[in-house]
């Protein structure tokens, strides 16, 4: 039985490259989804936002956003990327991160 | 070479504590070969359609685990394309018939999916979609909401026209025995269910379900009248990862699938009576009518909001079998009972739900978000 999410530290490892992708890039939300009902290894996370991100260079990722309310969530957030665990830990400890977005606020923005 | 389908077997779909993908197998596959009057000995092999059983139950060698429960001595085939894993496996099938390396094979489609929770069963389907998306979060309801939000802001469509689509299957499934829901609902009680993935609410999502169907396909025909024959497939595929795809409210793995069936098959979507389409979620349906060439980008919803598609209509019946949202959806049996459905509708036994002056009928089954696509056209020769 699938109890936990497990990712191997040699697969994290291999992984890594990629899944820092969009790492202090600036993107523009495309779409989102609020997940309440999350999948092993996110169940305490939910509600959680996932979102479509256009990055500047045109390169589009999915990812989640964060640090954000979603009542504020809209098409056209300018948001940034940044490094944050991707779920909770499993019985080895091995801490996964990745890349989500942030919200840019306009006045920020604007100091850019 | 004309491949016939002789026979076909369904269990009932739902939450069914006390069968196992075993005994769901035995009873679809032992009802098609009964009804395909052949014996365990005539089949020379079998192709299964299974997605979670190595996930959820830690058990391998698929295929033979449906033969033994079965009977059968006959080889094994598996096909595992997430969602897609039936239609993919009765293709696979055709294509060994086709090739002439057997003349009379059994398709099952089964899965077992109520035993665990709603985290497990995420989990195990968002193994169909790229990593990114596993290590992101992206659950399937999440990235077809991503879709619906998309289509939805893209077309001005509204929640109550998006809603239409359950109200049209649940209508059905009330008409079809096997199904996993007899309550008819309402558009009302759609947009007041609880949400799951944002638009996305659990009356716009399919079912986690339990069930089998089965398949007799052969080169030799049963019987000289009312023959039912495999008139053209396609197959067609995408990336897994939906942020990289060219377009966010369109499947290309449909389309590419559905014009090499048509073509296949000399015949037009204005030419089908019947259509099995794979509504994992609202949008699916709607998306899947436009990708198919019923109705134009952005109308899909408006089609189904404005009555077409019903059983005793007058045109296209979409999802007489109730769909995956009203009939259920074990993952791997649903591209199978997609094409059971259709058989039976050619035969003219569907009942209070069969469909009039019916020639033709295509099955739509699509895997990951639009991944992998089977298209299949069946037809009756009188």
């Amino acid at each position: 039985m699938m109890d936990h999410y497990d990712i191997s530290p040699p697969r994290s490892w291999r992984h890594h490259q990629n899944r820092m992708d969009g790492w202090g890039q600036e993107g523009t939300l495309l779409s989102w989804s609020v997940v309440r009902v999350g999948p092993v290894g996110l169940v305490e996370k939910t509600p959680y936002v996932v979102g479509l991100v256009e990055l500047v260079q045109g390169k589009r990722m999915l990812a989640q956003i964060t640090d954000v309310d979603l009542k504020d969530l809209r098409a056209g957030m300018k948001c940034t990327g940044v490094v944050r665990r991707l779920c909770v830990p499993a019985e080895d400890q091995l801490i996964t991160y990745g890349v989500k977005f942030v919200p840019v606020s306009d006045l920020q923005h604007l100091c850019d | 070479m004309t491949v016939h389908v002789t026979g076909s077997g369904q269990t009932a779909f739902g939450e069914l504590w006390h069968e196992s993908a075993e005994s769901l197998a035995r009873q679809a596959g032992q009802e098609a070969m009964e009804e395909a009057q052949v014996k365990p000995q005539q089949i020379e092999a079998v192709f299964v359609g299974n997605m979670l059983l190595p996930m959820l139950e830690q058990r391998a060698h698929v295929g033979r685990i449906v033969a033994d429960a079965l009977d059968l001595d006959c080889p094994a085939f598996r096909s595992e394309a997430a969602c897609a894993s039936g239609g993919m496996a009765v293709h696979l099938a055709i294509l060994s018939l086709l090739a002439g390396h057997f003349t009379t094979v059994l398709v099952v489609g089964v899965e077992k999916m109520s035993d665990v929770g709603a985290d497990i069963i995420g989990r195990g389907l968002m193994g169909a979609g790229s990593e990114q998306e596993q290590l992101q979060g992206a659950t399937f309801p999440a990235l077809y909401g991503l879709m619906t939000r998309l289509y939805q802001q893209t077309y001005e469509v509204s929640d109550e026209m998006m809603a239409a689509q359950a109200v049209l299957t649940h209508d059905h499934a009330y008409l079809n025995p096997l199904a996993q829901f007899h309550q008819k609902i309402t558009i009302t009680d759609v947009l007041k269910s609880s949400m799951v993935a944002d638009p996305i609410r659990l009356l716009n999502a399919s079912p986690v379900s339990d069930g089998a169907a089965a398949l007799v396909l052969s080169t030799r025909a049963q019987s000289k009248k009312d023959r039912v024959v495999v008139a053209g497939m396609g197959e067609g595929g995408d990336c897994l990862d939906y942020a990289k795809r060219k377009a966010f409210t369109s499947f290309s793995a449909t389309k590419v699938a559905t014009a090499h069936a048509l073509r296949q098959a000399h015949t037009m979507i204005q030419e089908i009576q019947a259509i099995e389409v794979h509504d994992c979620f609202s949008v699916a349906q709607v998306v899947a009518l436009e990708d198919l060439g019923v109705c134009s980008p952005g109308t899909g919803a408006d089609w189904i909001a404005t009555g077409h598609g019903r059983v005793g209509g007058n045109g296209l019946v979409v999802n007489s079998s109730g769909g995956l949202k009203g009939c259920g959806h074990p993952v791997g049996a649903t591209g199978v009972k997609q094409i059971v459905e259709l058989y039976r509708q050619l035969k003219g036994v569907c009942g209070k739900r069969q469909v009039d002056s019916i020639s033709q009928g295509l099955a739509h089954n699509i895997g990951g978000i639009g991944a992998t696509a089977a298209v299949t056209i069946l037809r009756r020769q009188s």
